[in-house]
């Protein structure tokens, strides 16, 4: 058996104050007894350091709701409300709650639960609409992640050939292609431009320590991330390859924009990229209308890897003008499927990216037929960035980010990485599945919640609406 | 007993009974709420205890009592010190004994509907506990933290009194030690019962009771009916008392309050609630009640009827009935039993009496029953300023102007000792003579009150009866020139709208109510952790009298619970009170930082505190 994948987490909290859902108020009525700090186990509640026969101002944000603290207080003197803040910072797509769990996980790499019971959502658009089939859940899913049964999550990156040929001596005929190893089906997308050093360097550092890559625009190396070169993957034009052919010449991966011209010449392209550095070579491209036929074409002509990059919501960047855009669950489910209809979905690896939000997401692009996903924006929310919606796409960089050591923001990215990692173990646990790749295209231990709603109730109430419409 | 050395002797005796004897602690058992200036106390008498005892048990009690017998010492009870007559200061030093920590609730009897206390148990207390289960206190007194024993040694009128009558005939059976030391137990049917009502421990110390309760009553119902004047309330209260019987009227309570009262009322909230003129409350415990009680209103057609609110709330403020001591910030009172019909002559009276000294006269009546009225007669004045000596002696003018109209004084304590002629005929008198020789023949309970003032020559002459009935009048007489000589002088006595930090020492009822209610006091035991406590340690920083690190450090000793502030009479903002006299304090002695922990701890670990949480939640 080989050696265990294991990421080492670290509780490295950060001296910030994050977003947190309740918040907990202290009532003029108070009077100190100290019931609260007994009965929180989360430490909500303490006396003042400096006058202990005061009781201090709640700490709210550790509060997981247990309402313990407001049913026991013999005054009635604590209130609960819902933060003002948590409901602003909610988007449709970005939910402060995903932003919480997410900062909790960066804290110490545990998975935080949500307090009293599990609310949902039970379905929704996206992933949320999408249960896997866990009927494997009856023996321990922490089996995965503690050691007795050995769950593989790793990946390879590149072409794999359908089947292999021998001569009649035995001798291998098929050419092989080089592949890239990934223990964990992840890797990081450059979640925004004009990043400090410091969290460049971080996410690179975390990427390099979990084995995984980083994409980073080859224009924005500098040379502070030198040493993580090996798990940088540069992201180039192809009329910028020469410019960048040192940088090139140690990559293990690269990166190319998708166009139209690199469409029509790619065999050109990649003929003076093999020159270079010979690493594989991913072609990225934006999720839109007809990204189906590009990764189509792409792919007959011998693209090996291919990055199918949606909107930071997860959604397709120009919809089709009459219906509304589609989502990742079903621009994957498309494009993978159009490749099986092709027969040519092993010889292309496909990256999907863009609204991968939680752990489960990675799972669930994956049933849907991805290869593997790549995660950006919560790579920065690990390190306090706060992300609005509205009115526009906006990101809050908490103040000081850029005076916080690398290895601290790396630890966090990592601490990240090990509670998805934990969390991907205990899906595949459940659904009784040993290896990642199996897990590709496998929709039919998923249930998509649109499709059963149909089956069942499409005959009986559509018409009806449609009627009544 | 000069040459003695009381504690020692007393610890050899007593075994481990609680004793309190540093001087702060002596001190706060000297006085009880009255604010007489302590150069005219120590003029009279030798107020300083020997030392303070809180015993735990009958046992401990007798024991004290054997001891003080033993050594000729004088031994003086005390409740909770929340009536301001001089009843509980001690004249010729001695051994306080401190009632108020003797005050579990023994058993309550739903079947029989009773309840027995110890003497120390609180009224507030004993009411909490029997709503519990369906039952409360019959008749309970405006000072509703005060203790058990304490009420049935003085006064005995209070809330309720009307319906339920005094307090002795809600008595089922007590428990007595004499000062002899021999427990007795009493039941109302004994002769010898009333010699231990409302004679202020003179006789024996109260240590148990068994009081009737009732069920709780279905709601309150208060109203509040304004007349245009004194005499014409007072008619109103006659005319209603008359027809009572014929309406069946049944109020539980029938409270006359003069437009000086209200007004204040209006003062201290900010509001403009009351209107400025006479007032009777009336409450009753029943929807009938009410109902029969509108009918006759409406039938008598001319009387006005305040807001129901404002009824409520007056009603709700019953227990505070020293709010207005903010304005002062000293209150003294006149509290006389006077016969309803010279209730509104003996009103008029006083008002021109206080007119004359520049002060005005506020007024807080009970109707006890047919004939009789309990009247307090307060006023605001300023125990700081000169005029105070004036105003002191206007309220024994006010008692007498009540005796002469045929009052009798509600309770002599110290101050009204001189009365006694006008409570006791001298029958009553000799039987009471004869029964304390027999009962104390030591002569060691509660010395230098009614029986005999004779602490000193000169406290002897001026409380004599004849010759303070001389006096009092005296100065009656030449009131129009005395008062207004002192008004020309020092000024009228002017209300004080805003309390600052040595205001509020002065504008503290030392009521006690704060230490009912007292987390720290509760584990402590110590009232200078109290609100009470604390202010009059802030008042000796003020006054810049030593105060000692010990002192200091029970300042601290507080959880900040507010409990203090919630329950003020006054109105004191106390919390901010303490932060400025913890302030003080630091800067003079340092934080006590390892004691504060240390009384953290001890309440943390104390199921008597976390009980106490939970009972007020």
């Amino acid at each position: 058996m080989p050696k265990k994948y294991h990421i080492s987490t670290k509780a490295t909290p950060l001296d910030m104050e994050y977003l947190f859902k309740f918040r907990i108020t202290r009532g003029e009525n108070c009077i100190n007894c100290g019931k609260c700090t007994k009965v929180c186990i989360y430490e909500a509640h303490k006396r003042e350091r400096g006058d202990p026969r005061k009781m201090a101002a709640p700490n709210t944000a550790v509060c997981r709701n247990c309402f313990r603290c407001i049913q026991e207080c013999p005054r009635g003197a604590l209130e609960k409300s819902l933060n003002q803040d948590f409901l602003n910072n909610d988007g449709s797509y970005w939910k402060s709650h995903m932003l919480i769990a997410l900062w909790k996980q960066a804290e110490d790499g545990k998975v935080p639960v949500s307090g009293a019971g599990y609310r949902g959502p039970f379905t929704g658009a996206g992933f949320d609409g999408m249960w896997t089939d866990m009927s494997e859940i009856v023996r321990p899913t922490r089996d995965g992640i503690h050691g007795r049964e050995y769950i593989s999550t790793a990946v390879e990156l590149g072409r794999k050939l359908n089947h292999l040929s021998f001569d009649d001596k035995g001798r291998l005929l098929s050419k092989t292609f080089d592949t890239v190893h990934l223990p964990l089906p992840l890797v990081f997308d450059l979640p925004a431009d004009n990043l400090k050093g410091n969290v460049l360097a971080a996410l690179a550092k975390a990427a390099a320590e979990i084995e995984t890559f980083l994409l980073l625009p080859a224009d924005g190396l500098t040379p502070e991330m030198e040493p993580y070169a090996g798990n940088i993957v540069p992201l180039l034009t192809h009329q910028d390859i020469d410019r960048h052919s040192a940088f090139l010449k140690k990559a293990r991966l690269a990166a190319l924009e998708y166009d139209g011209e690199l469409l029509n010449n790619i065999s050109g392209i990649k003929d003076k990229m093999k020159e270079i550095c010979g690493a594989p070579v991913i072609v990225r491209i934006q999720a839109g209308n007809g990204v189906e036929d590009a990764v189509s074409r792409l792919a007959q002509r011998g693209v090996e890897i291919i990055h199918i990059v949606a909107d930071y919501r997860g959604m397709e960047a120009d919809g089709h003008a009459t219906s509304p855009p589609r989502v990742l669950k079903d621009i994957i489910r498309s494009v993978h499927q159009r490749l099986v209809r092709e027969r040519i979905r092993d010889e292309v690896t496909l990256i999907f990216s863009g609204g991968i939000a939680m752990a489960e997401h990675v799972p669930k692009a994956m049933i849907c037929g991805a290869d593997l996903a790549a995660v950006d924006l919560p790579l920065l929310i690990a390190m306090g960035v706060r992300l609005y919606e509205e009115p526009e796409k906006f990101l809050v960089f908490p103040s000081g980010l850029e005076e916080i050591p690398v290895p601290i923001l790396a630890q966090r990215v990592i601490n990240l990485m090990g509670a998805w990692h934990s969390q991907l173990l205990e899906v595949m646990g459940a659904m009784g599945i040993r290896e990642a790749r199996r897990l590709r295209g496998e929709t039919g231990r998923a249930i998509f919640f649109e499709e059963v709603d149909e089956d069942t109730f499409g005959k009986l109430f559509k018409n009806r609406e449609a009627v009544n419409l | 007993m000069g040459n003695m050395k009381p504690i020692e002797e007393f610890i050899k005796a007593a075994g481990d009974i609680t004793i309190l004897d540093k001087p702060e602690e002596r001190e706060m058992f000297s006085h009880d709420i009255g604010d007489v200036p302590d150069i005219m106390t120590r003029a009279f008498f030798k107020t300083q205890p020997d030392f303070v005892v809180q015993p735990k048990s009958v046992d401990e009690i007798q024991k004290i009592l054997e001891f003080a017998n033993r050594e000729k010492i004088p031994v003086i009870p005390r409740g909770s010190a929340s009536w301001g007559f001089g009843g509980v200061i001690p004249t010729k030093a001695g051994i306080v004994v401190d009632l108020s920590p003797f005050r579990k609730i023994l058993e309550m009897n739903t079947g029989n509907k009773t309840v027995t206390v110890e003497a120390g148990a609180r009224w507030s207390d004993i009411d909490l506990m029997a709503k519990k289960v369906g039952l409360c206190l019959m008749t309970y007194p405006s000072s509703k933290f005060s203790t058990v024993a304490g009420w049935i040694s003085t006064g005995g009128y209070g809330i309720n009194s009307f319906r339920y009558g005094h307090l002795s005939r809600q008595i089922v059976s007590m428990k007595v030690i004499t000062g002899a030391g021999e427990l007795k137990a009493l039941s109302p049917s004994d002769p010898e019962f009333n010699f231990f009502v409302s004679t202020e421990g003179e006789l024996g110390i109260i240590v148990e009771a068994t009081l009737k309760l009732r069920d709780v009553p279905e709601a309150s119902y208060a109203h509040l009916l304004y007349f245009k004047d004194d005499r014409s309330a007072f008619e109103f209260i006659g005319r209603f008392l008359k027809s009572r019987r014929s309406e069946n009227l049944n109020p539980n309570v029938i409270r006359f309050l003069d437009e000086n009262h209200l007004n204040d009322t209006n003062e201290v909230i900010r509001a403009e609630i009351f209107r400025k003129s006479a007032g009777v409350l009336f409450e009753f415990g029943s929807a009938e009640d009410e109902e029969r009680f509108e009918g006759y209103i409406a039938k008598s057609g001319i009387v006005e009827a305040a807001p129901r609110y404002a009824a409520r709330y007056l009603w709700n403020e019953r227990l505070f009935g020293m709010k207005t001591k903010r304005l002062g910030p000293t209150i003294l009172a006149s509290e006389i039993v006077i016969p309803i019909s010279a209730a509104a002559e003996f009103i008029e009276e006083a008002k021109m009496l206080g007119d004359r000294f520049g002060v005005e006269i506020c007024i807080d009546s009970y109707i006890l029953d047919e004939k009789k009225a309990l009247i307090m007669a307060t006023f605001l004045c300023d125990s700081r300023k000169k005029k105070y000596m004036i105003n002191m002696p206007l309220v024994s003018m006010l008692t007498q102007k009540a005796v002469s109209l045929g009052a009798e004084p509600y309770g002599l304590g110290l101050w009204n000792a001189a009365f006694i002629d006008a409570l006791y005929n001298p029958e009553r008198q000799r039987a009471l003579k004869a029964y304390k020789a027999k009962m104390d023949p030591n002569g060691i309970l509660n010395p230098g009150k009614f029986f005999a003032v004779d602490s000193t020559a000169l406290a002897s002459l001026v409380f004599q009866p004849a010759v303070f009935r001389f006096s009092m009048n005296l100065l009656t007489l030449l009131s129009p020139v005395i008062g207004k000589a002192a008004t020309l002088l020092f000024g009228k006595d002017r209300k004080i709208d805003h309390l600052d930090f040595e205001l509020s020492t002065h504008a503290c009822a030392k009521c006690g109510n704060c230490l009912a209610v007292c987390p720290a006091y509760l584990i402590t035991h110590n009232e200078g952790v109290t609100a009470k406590g604390k202010v009059a340690l802030a008042k000796k920083l003020i006054e810049g009298k030593e105060v000692t690190r010990d002192e200091a450090a029970n300042a601290f000793m507080c959880m900040h619970c507010k409990a203090c502030e919630e329950i003020c009479q006054t109105n004191l903002e106390l919390m901010r009170f303490w932060d400025a006299l913890e302030q003080r304090l630091e800067g003079k002695f340092g934080r006590p930082e390892a004691q504060i922990k240390e009384f953290l701890q001890k309440v943390d670990k104390s199921n008597e505190y976390w009980e106490m949480v939970e009972r007020n939640a």
